[in-house]
C-alpha cells in the first residue's frame, strides 16, 4: 500500500516533539558552528568557561522549572531513562521495599526489576476499578509497609495521559518518611511540578518531549542532602586525585563530557517556555487533545483507553479501532491519511496487560503546542472514515 | 612570565559553585574573575575566583550575603 497524501501530520509528540521553537535549533546551531562551545566544566579559560556558563544557566532554568533547591542540584543525563536508572539504582538497597504502579514505562519498571533481582522488594499497584481505573493516592498509602523506603511513579502515563495526583502522593511520602522519585517524562513544563511544595525528592525528566528541547538531553533535579550512588564513574573535571566519583552534586551524577550542544538547545527551549508560560502551552495542548477526543469518542468501533472525566490530563488520546491490531490501524492512518501515530506497546507492558490490550496494543495520538486545529480535525476525519469502513 | 601579585583566591567544591560565583559577581560588578586554580591551592573543581588582595573583605561579605558557597580562601602570589 502506498501513501495517498503528501501531507504529513505528526501526532506522536509523546514519543518526541518534532517541531521545536525556532530558538532551539538556532541555539544548537550556534553552539556547534560558533566555535565557542568548549568542554563545559573542564577548564577556566575562554571557550570552556563560556560552555560552563551555558550549562550553568540551563541548570538554573531546570531548577526553577521544578521548584528545585538550586542549580547545583541539577545533573544532566542523556534522557529520562538514564536519570531514572540513576535514582532507582542509586537509592535502593537490597532488603528495602518500593512501591510503583502498573502505569509505568519500562524506564521505571526495568531498573526496578533489576533491583528486585538484587533483593529489593517491589509492590506494583494495580488500576483501581472503583476510580475510573485510576490509581489514587490512598492506594499508595495502603501499600506502605514497615520496610517501604520509596515510591516511584509517573506523573503522566505515556500510554493514556492519565495523571497521578503527585501532590497527594508527596504528602504521603512525607508523612511516612519515604523517598519520592517522580518520572516527569510526559509532563515536565506542561504541568506544575514543585519539589518543595509537593515533597518530591528527585524529578527525572527528558528534554526532547514536552520541553521541546533536543534529543539526548535530560536529567534529574535532586533534593539537597539526598545522596545517590553514582551509576557511572569517571571524568568530572574536579577532584582528579580522588579514587572514586566526587560526592558533591552535580558532579556526583555526571561522569564524562556533557552534551553541551544539546544543553544549549535545552536552555533555549526553557527560555522560550518561560516566555510563553506553562499555562498557555498546557491549554493549547489540552485543547487540541480534547478536540480530538470529542471528535472520535462516539465513533463506531472506537475504544478509548484512559480516564477522560477529569479536566487535567496529558495531551494524549490512546484508542483501538474494532479488533484491528494497533499496528494495522496506525499503518492505515499513515499510508492513507499521512497521520503519524504510535502503535504497539509503548514500553508500558503492565499497563497494557491491565487494560487488556496486551495483544492488540493501542494507537496513541499525542499533541503538541505546534499542532493545529486543522491537523486535529484531519485526524478525526481519518478515523471517521476508517470507523465507517468497519 | 609576568610578576605575580598577592591576590585573594576562593576555591570551590564544584563547578556549579564556581559558576554561581561567576554569574553573581559579573552581574553585580564585583572585582575578580575565574581562573584555572593552581594545584598547590586545591585539587577541587579546577576553578578559582581571583581578585586583588585589597578586595578580600568586600568579597567575603558579599559571598556571605548572597549565600555563595566556596571550599576555602587564601592569599597567594598569583
Amino acid at each position: 500500500m502506498e501513501r495517498h497524501t503528501d501531507r504529513l501530520i505528526y501526532l506522536d509528540n509523546a514519543a518526541t516533539t518534532v517541531r521545536k521553537p525556532e530558538a532551539v535549533g538556532k541555539a544548537v546551531w550556534e553552539a556547534i558552528s560558533g566555535g565557542r562551545m568548549g568542554n563545559p566544566e573542564r577548564g577556566a579559560v575562554g571557550d570552556a568557561l563560556e560552555a560552563s556558563r551555558t550549562v550553568f544557566r540551563a541548570r538554573q532554568a531546570v531548577s526553577r522549572l521544578f521548584g528545585g533547591p538550586g542549580p547545583e542540584q541539577v545533573a544532566f543525563t542523556a534522557n529520562s531513562t538514564e536519570a531514572l536508572n540513576m535514582a532507582i539504582q542509586g537509592l535502593l538497597e537490597p532488603g528495602s521495599h518500593v512501591i510503583t504502579t502498573v502505569m509505568e514505562h519500562n524506564s521505571v519498571l526495568r531498573p526496578l526489576h533489576r533491583m528486585e533481582d538484587e533483593g529489593v522488594r517491589l509492590t506494583v499497584l494495580p488500576l483501581n476499578p472503583g476510580n475510573g481505573r485510576q490509581i489514587q493516592a490512598a492506594d499508595f498509602e495502603q501499600a506502605i509497609r514497615t520496610d517501604t523506603e520509596m515510591i516511584v511513579c509517573t506523573h503522566g502515563a505515556n500510554l493514556t495521559g492519565d495523571l497521578t495526583d503527585i501532590e497527594a502522593v508527596g504528602k504521603i511520602c512525607r508523612r511516612h518518611g519515604l523517598l519520592f522519585v517522580l518520572d516527569a517524562s510526559q509532563t515536565a513544563g506542561v504541568f506544575d511540578i514543585d519539589m518543595e511544595k509537593m515533597g518530591i525528592d528527585a524529578v527525572c525528566f527528558t528534554g526532547h518531549k514536552s520541553l521541546y528541547g533536543p534529543q539526548g538531553t535530560g536529567g534529574l533535579c535532586v533534593r539537597r542532602g539526598l545522596k545517590i550512588r553514582p551509576l557511572l564513574e569517571g571524568g568530572t573535571g574536579i577532584r582528579t586525585y580522588d579514587r572514586r566519583q566526587p560526592e558533591h552534586m552535580p558532579a556526583a551524577l555526571e561522569a564524562g563530557t556533557l552534551n553541551g550542544h544539546g544543553i544549549a538547545g535545552l536552555l533555549a527551549a526553557l527560555e522560550w517556555r518561560q516566555e510563553i508560560g506553562n499555562e498557555a502551552i498546557r491549554e493549547r495542548e489540552m485543547k487540541l487533545a480534547r478536540m480530538f477526543y470529542e471528535g472520535v469518542k462516539g465513533l463506531p468501533g472506537v475504544r478509548l483507553l484512559g480516564n477522560f472525566e477529569g479536566e487535567q490530563r496529558a495531551p494524549i488520546v490512546a484508542l483501538n479501532l474494532y479488533d484491528y491490531d494497533s499496528g494495522q490501524t496506525a499503518e492505515e492512518l499513515y499510508e492513507r491519511f499521512g497521520i503519524q501515530t504510535r502503535s504497539g506497546g509503548h514500553c508500558a507492558p503492565l499497563y497494557h496487560k491491565a487494560l487488556g490490550t496486551e495483544k492488540q496494543g493501542a494507537v496513541r495520538f499525542s499533541f503538541s503546542y505546534f499542532n493545529s486545529e486543522e491537523e486535529t480535525e484531519a485526524a478525526v476525519e481519518s478515523l471517521r472514515i476508517l470507523s465507517g469502513e468497519g | 612570565m609576568r610578576m605575580r601579585e598577592p591576590s585573594v583566591l576562593f576555591s570551590f567544591h564544584t563547578t556549579a559553585e564556581a559558576m554561581a560565583m561567576d554569574e553573581s559577581c559579573r552581574r553585580d560588578g564585583l572585582p575578580g574573575r575565574l581562573i584555572p586554580i593552581p594545584s598547590f591551592v586545591s585539587a577541587g573543581c579546577g576553578f578559582g575566583w581571583k581578585a586583588p588582595e585589597k578586595d578580600r573583605e568586600l568579597l567575603t561579605a558579599y559571598m556571605r550575603e548572597k549565600g555563595l558557597s566556596f571550599e576555602k580562601e587564601g592569599i597567594y602570589l598569583l
